[in-house]
């Protein structure tokens, strides 16, 4: 009889250790897939950011290379201005899809993201290039103020994807 | 009493294991605190007083035209408020002995009701010429989300 006892509790304590263990094993996985996939997305988000910032800086405080980009439509380095006054010629070459194509500003503006850009005074658009977000998962918009052809407007500055 | 100290084991255990668990949620919840609004205020205070500087509007020290263009240049979601402060050469016009002393506040101007918890302050020094420099000047400009 006590070596009948002694059986079954064994086989209770293998079942409550295998119960915790698969319980925490679970939980453990479940965790560790949660903590990568919120990492990521961080990084993705902070990755997001710094283009964004980088990009709009770029356009509107350095005027590019060449420095009249716009009249043979063949920049090595994008920009529309300097010190945050843009050049109008340089706003419309960026906006004229037959000087600058969308993949080629991509990859001028080193962004694997999707972006739209448009600058407007406090009523209408003066000009946009880039693509709208469509079924965008995520978006960052930044707003510089501007000059344009001396009247106060603003960049607005989109990735997305 | 063997098989309760291998039970009391496995509850520390647990335990233990349950706490670095709800440690680390919590630890990457907090981390993840959003800066990029107060990033993008900062850019957006140091942009309005370039654009200020840039149509002179600073140097004129002309109150209307500052007031209209910071209307103009702050975007629709977002307060601002200036502060114009003038300092002078004592005694003046400046010498290579004057020294600089606050002479006067020449502008303050608010968009719209300040929430001073959320402020992002940015500041531009520009000169002021009359012939030679007439003031030395700082601009603070402090940003919010309306």
């Amino acid at each position: 009889m006590p070596h009948r006892s002694k059986a079954q509790v064994t086989v209770i304590d293998v079942f409550f250790a295998c119960l915790i263990f698969f319980t925490l094993f679970a939980l453990l996985a479940f965790s560790w897939n949660y903590f990568v996939l919120k990492i990521y997305s961080l990084d993705r988000r902070a990755d997001m950011e710094n283009k964004l910032m980088m990009i709009s800086d770029l356009l509107i405080k350095y005027p590019g290379n060449e420095t009249f980009w716009d009249l043979n439509c063949n920049p090595k380095i994008l920009g529309l201005g300097k010190e945050n006054v843009l050049e109008k010629k340089k706003l419309d070459a960026f906006a004229n899809s037959s000087c600058l194509n969308y993949s080629t500003m991509k990859q001028l503006l080193g962004s694997e993201y999707e972006f739209y850009f448009e600058a407007r005074n406090s009523s209408d658009i003066i000009v946009e290039a880039g693509q709208k977000p469509i079924d965008a998962s995520e978006a960052l918009i930044i707003k510089r103020s501007v000059l344009v052809d001396g009247q106060i407007a603003f960049a607005n500055f989109m990735l997305w994807r | 009493m063997k098989g309760f100290v291998f039970s009391l084991d496995v509850w520390v255990g647990v335990i233990i294991a349950l706490v670095i668990l709800a440690a680390s949620f919590y630890s990457l919840s907090s981390s993840q605190e959003d800066i990029w609004p107060q990033v993008q205020l900062e850019k957006q205070a140091k942009d309005i007083l370039l654009v200020l500087d840039k149509t002179n509007s600073l140097e004129s020290l002309n109150k209307t035209r500052i007031k209209e263009n910071l209307d103009k240049g702050v975007p629709s979601n977002v307060g601002a408020r200036i502060d114009i402060v003038l300092y002078k050469c004592t005694p003046y016009p400046c010498v290579s002995d004057s020294t600089i002393k606050f002479d006067s506040y020449n502008l303050t101007y608010s968009t719209s009701q300040i929430i001073p918890s959320d402020i992002v302050t940015a500041k531009k020094t520009f000169l002021v010429f009359d012939g030679g420099i007439k003031y030395f000047s700082i601009a603070q400009l402090g940003v919010w989300y309306k």
